[in-house]
C-alpha cells in the first residue's frame, strides 16, 4: 500500500497517533463549540429556551369589597373558573364531550359547534362555581382530563341582589371596574398581586413555577348608603313605577345636617347610571321654594304680604299669560301661595326679587355646578346667566321652569333650609380602608357656604309645613310627625317647540321632622303614563321612605298629640 | 433528577393551590348566600308569605333608654 521508504509504511505508532488526533478532533470541536454556547451565547439561548418551555400567564389581579355605611359588604370578588378545551391533548372526544355536556350543563351541540369551528382552544363555559369545579377537578388527573384546561378569573357578587347597582357599577372578570364606583375607585380596590409562569406538562396541564411579586394593599371602600334605607327607596320606586309607568324615576335621601347620601333609588336601573347625579329636568314647583326663600332672605317681601292675584291671570309680557286655575282668591299671601302652588305668585315674587338678585341666590343654592360627588357623568345643570333674562325669564325662573338642575343639587338646597341655611358638600363615600391598616377618610362634614339667614330658615319651614298640612302636599303626612315639603308638577319640553301638556316630571321634595331634621327626600318621576300630580304620585312615596327611615333609626315621634285618638262622646 | 422533582413538586403545588382557591370560593358563596338570606328583601319576603307579617308604622317603634 505505501512505497517501502515512506514514513507511514512500516510505523504502526504514528498512525495510531494521527487515528487518535482525528478520533480527538470530533470532541474537540464540540467541546470548543459548547464552551462557546455557554458562555457567549448563554443569555440568548436561555431566552429562547424559557420562551418556548414557559407561558407567563395573566396578572392575577385582587379587588377589595365595597360596604354600606354599616359595614354590611354590597360587593365583593369571588375566584370563578373558565373551562376551556385544547383540542390537540384530548386523548377520547366522545367521551370529553359528554363528560363536559353532563358536568357544566351545556348542550353538547354547542360544544360540538364550537369545537368544529376553533382550530385549537376554545372556552366550554365561563364563570364555573366552585361545586362544579369540584367535580371536574379529581378528572383533570386521569386520561378523561388531558386537554382540559380549568382558567381562574374572577365574578363580582352582589348579596344584596341589583340593590344600588346603579351607584356600585360593575367590574369585570379580571377584576377591572368599568363603571359607577368600581370604576370611580378602581386604581384603591383594584391591585395586581402576582404574575406566575407556567409550563405545559405533556398532556397538556399547567405546571405553576414561582409567583414572581406579592404585594397586598388593596383597599375596601366604604360608602355612606345605608343598604336598608336603600331598600325602603328601590320598594317604593318600585310600586311607584308599577302604579304610574314612568319613563324614569328616582328618589335620593340625604342627611341634612352631615350631608351623606343614604339612599339613591333610580328607575330604570342600570350599572353605574345613577339618576340623582346624572338626570337633569326643569323643577316646576319645587322650585319655588328656592325663589320664595330668596326673596324673603333679601328682604323684598315678607311672610304675610298679600300678592295681588285679580282675575287669576297675569300678563307678564305681551303675549305672555300666566293663569292660576286651582284657586279663586284675588290675593294670597307667601303660605298661601306654596299651599296651592301659584304661579302668579312665585312669578311675581321673582320680578320683584329682581334677576339679579335671583340668579346670585340660585347659584349661591349650588345650580349650575357640579356638586365635587364626583359620580361619573354627573352634571352641573343649567343657569343662564342673568344678563340674558328677559322680564319672562326671571318671571318664569320664580315658579321653576327656563332652569335645569340635577336631583342632587335639588335637594342640597332643601338641606340648607332643614339644618338652619347651610349648603352642605354631599358625600357617597365615607372612607377607604386598606390592607395594610391605613384609613383615608373621605366623608368630613363640610358647609360650603350659609344660603340662608336663621330667621328666613324658621319662616320657611313653616311654609312648607303648611303645605304638607293645608295646601298639595297633604299625601306627604305622617301621623305623629312633623312634614315640611312642596309638590312640584312641570310640563315638559316638547319637541315641536314650546310645552307639552301631556308630558310632564311630577316629584315632591320634603324633609322631617321639621324641629330637628335627619332626612331630606326627594322624589321624581318622569313622564308618567297617566297624567297626574306630583301631590297625587310623588307625595305619597315620600311618605312610604320617610315611615321607613324613622322607623329604621327609631327616631320617636314629634306631635305625639296626633296620635292620640280624640275621646269618644257620651 | 432535580429538574423531574421540580416539575413534580411544581405540578403538585399548582394543583394544590387551586384545591385551596376552590375550598375559599366554594366559602365566599356560602357566606354570600348567609347574607343573601338575611337581605331585607328575602326577610320581608319569607315574613310576609310565611308569618303573615307586615311593617310596622314609626309611630309603633318606641325606643327603650340604653
Amino acid at each position: 500500500m505505501f512505497k517501502q521508504n515512506s514514513p507511514f509504511a512500516y510505523n504502526a505508532k504514528a498512525r495510531m497517533k494521527l487515528c487518535g488526533l482525528l478520533c480527538l478532533l470530533a470532541p474537540l470541536c464540540i467541546g470548543v463549540r459548547l464552551f462557546y454556547m455557554q458562555t457567549f451565547q448563554h443569555d440568548e439561548l436561555a431566552s429562547k429556551a424559557e420562551r418556548a418551555i414557559y407561558n407567563f400567564l395573566d396578572e392575577d389581579r385582587i379587588r377589595g369589597k365595597i360596604y354600606d355605611t354599616n359595614g354590611h359588604f354590597l360587593a365583593e370578588s369571588v375566584r370563578t373558573h373558565s373551562c376551556g378545551i385544547s383540542k390537540r391533548y384530548v386523548k377520547d372526544k366522545k367521551q370529553t364531550l359528554d363528560f363536559l355536556s353532563e358536568t357544566l350543563g351545556v348542550s353538547r351541540k354547542d360544544i360540538e359547534r364550537k369545537w368544529n369551528r376553533n382550530r385549537n382552544f376554545f372556552f366550554v363555559a365561563k364563570k364555573i362555581k366552585p361545586d362544579v369545579y369540584m367535580d371536574i377537578l379529581p378528572v383533570l388527573r386521569t386520561s378523561l382530563g388531558q386537554g382540559l384546561d380549568l382558567t381562574p378569573e374572577y365574578e363580582r357578587v352582589h348579596p344584596y341582589g341589583d340593590s344600588a347597582i346603579d351607584i356600585l357599577g360593575a367590574a369585570n372578570s379580571k377584576n377591572y371596574g368599568l363603571s359607577g364606583i368600581e370604576l370611580m375607585f378602581n386604581s384603591e380596590l383594584s391591585q395586581e398581586i402576582s404574575r406566575r409562569r407556567a409550563k405545559r406538562a405533556r398532556r397538556g396541564e399547567l405546571i405553576y413555577d414561582r409567583s414572581l411579586k406579592e404585594e397586598r394593599s388593596v383597599g375596601s371602600v366604604y360608602l355612606t348608603l345605608d343598604i336598608l334605607a336603600q331598600y325602603y327607596a328601590e320598594e317604593a320606586l318600585a310600586k311607584a313605577v308599577k302604579d304610574y309607568e314612568p319613563e324614569h324615576g328616582l328618589i335620593i335621601v340625604q342627611q341634612p345636617q352631615t350631608g351623606r347620601i343614604l339612599a339613591a333609588a333610580s328607575y330604570p336601573r342600570k350599572d353605574g347610571q345613577s339618576l340623582p347625579f346624572q338626570f337633569t329636568y326643569e323643577p316646576g314647583s319645587t322650585f319655588k321654594t328656592i325663589a320664595i326663600a330668596s326673596a324673603l332672605d333679601a328682604g323684598v317681601v315678607t311672610i304675610n304680604d298679600p300678592i295681588d292675584m285679580s282675575g287669576r291671570k297675569w300678563e307678564i309680557a305681551r303675549g305672555v299669560v300666566v293663569r292660576d286655575n286651582q284657586h279663586d282668591k284675588e290675593a294670597l299671601t307667601i303660605p298661601e301661595i306654596m299651599a296651592v302652588s301659584s304661579n302668579i305668585g312665585a312669578g311675581k315674587i321673582a320680578l320683584e326679587l329682581g334677576a339679579k338678585n335671583l340668579f346670585y341666590y340660585i347659584t349661591a343654592f349650588g345650580f349650575g355646578t357640579k356638586t365635587d360627588i364626583n359620580f361619573s357623568g354627573e352634571s352641573k345643570g343649567y343657569v343662564p346667566p342673568y344678563s340674558k333674562w328677559t322680564v319672562v325669564d326671571t318671571a318664569t325662573k320664580g315658579y321653576g321652569y327656563g332652569i335645569a338642575l340635577t336631583p342632587i343639587q335639588l335637594i342640597g338646597a332643601y338641606s340648607a333650609i332643614a339644618n338652619g341655611g347651610y349648603l352642605m358638600q354631599p358625600h357617597l363615600v365615607d372612607r377607604i380602608e386598606y390592607a395594610d391598616g391605613r384609613v383615608q377618610k373621605k366623608a368630613d362634614v363640610r358647609r360650603i357656604r350659609r344660603v340662608l339667614k336663621p330667621e328666613t330658615v324658621q319662616t320657611m319651614k313653616k311654609v312648607l309645613e303648611h303645605v304638607v298640612k293645608e295646601g298639595s302636599g297633604k299625601k306627604a303626612q305622617i301621623k305623629g310627625y312633623s312634614v315640611a315639603g312642596k309638590t312640584g308638577t312641570a310640563e315638559k319640553l316638547s319637541k315641536e317647540g314650546g310645552y307639552a301638556k301631556r308630558h310632564h316630571v311630577v316629584s315632591f321634595c320634603g324633609f322631617t321632622p321639621i324641629d330637628d331634621p335627619r332626612f331630606t327626600i326627594l322624589v321624581v318621576l318622569d313622564n308618567p303614563a297617566k297624567y297626574t300630580f306630583g301631590g297625587t304620585a310623588a307625595a305619597p312615596v315620600f311618605k312610604e321612605v320617610a315611615e321607613g327611615l324613622l322607623a329604621m333609626e327609631g327616631i320617636a315621634p314629634d306631635r305625639p298629640e296626633e296620635l292620640q285618638e280624640p275621646p269618644k262622646k257620651k | 433528577m432535580m429538574r423531574i422533582e421540580i416539575n413534580r413538586s411544581g405540578r403538585e403545588i399548582g394543583q394544590l393551590q387551586n384545591e385551596v382557591d376552590i375550598k375559599r370560593a366554594r366559602n365566599q358563596y356560602l357566606e354570600l348566600e348567609v347574607i343573601r338570606l338575611q337581605s331585607p328583601q328575602t326577610v320581608q319576603q319569607m315574613a310576609q308569605e310565611k308569618l303573615h307579617l307586615r311593617r310596622t308604622p314609626p309611630q309603633n317603634v318606641v325606643i327603650l333608654e340604653e
